[in-house]
């Protein structure tokens, strides 16, 4: 199945994209997307302990089940105000 | 009312958002960019933002205000982009009948924002830049 990632801040600087589409295993969970990426995007292996995640705009845990076609936003620690 | 914009926050605009003649208290809380972080002399400042899920927490937080303080008009705006030292990055200005339930509100509104809403911003020095350390996102809202 299809996700559509967003990378913000220093991972978009790292990845050098804001957007990319990627392919999962259908029923995989964020905790196997988060292997996928470290495999694909090397350079922000050491970030991906303290990224969150965010699917369709909401925060969610490792455990979270994805669907096709779900927007999941990696998001490093935020600093707004 | 909450927004995210890429141009100058105009404060009378925010004030006029929260207009209600039953508010006899309101408060504005403005976050301004700083000329230091530590001892490095910050030069300007750039934000960014996942702005629609920005707005969906935005929106999240002016809910939960308005359901725990007896508060009549909140207005939440952030800009984003390019900013010089002492512009205004944040305004939050909170309607309320007393003055007690506005100042907690807009406290409850500006702690919750820095932990909840995604915004990244980036520091320029003389020698350099970098992105702020922020907070690890809060799961509760």
């Amino acid at each position: 199945m299809r996700i559509n990632l967003k990378f913000f801040g220093q991972l978009r600087e790292l990845t050098g994209r804001s957007d990319e589409q990627i392919e999962v295993e259908p029923g995989a969970k964020i905790e196997e997307l988060a292997r996928v990426l470290a495999e694909r995007f090397p350079k922000i292996n050491k970030h991906l302990a303290v990224v969150s995640f965010s699917v369709n705009s909401e925060y969610v845990r490792k455990e979270k089940q994805l669907q096709d076609g779900d927007e999941v936003g990696l998001l490093p620690p935020i600093s707004g105000g | 009312m909450v927004e995210l914009i890429s141009k100058k926050i105009s404060v009378d605009a925010v004030l006029e958002q929260v207009a209600d003649t039953s508010a006899g208290a309101v408060v504005l809380f403005l976050g301004r960019v700083r000329d230091r972080n530590g001892n490095k002399a910050v030069l300007s400042m750039d934000y960014e933002a996942y702005d629609k899920m920005a707005v969906t927490k935005m929106e999240q937080l002016e809910k939960m205000a308005c359901e725990h303080w007896p508060v009549s008009k909140i207005c939440i705006v952030h800009r984003i982009g390019s900013l010089q030292l002492g512009e205004v990055s944040i305004a939050i200005a909170v309607a309320s009948p007393h003055r007690k339930d506005a100042f907690a509100a807009c406290r409850f509104v500006i702690d919750s924002f820095k932990e909840t809403v995604p915004i990244w911003k980036k520091e320029y020095f003389q020698d350099g830049e970098g992105w702020v350390e922020g907070f690890k996102p809060s799961l509760i809202v």
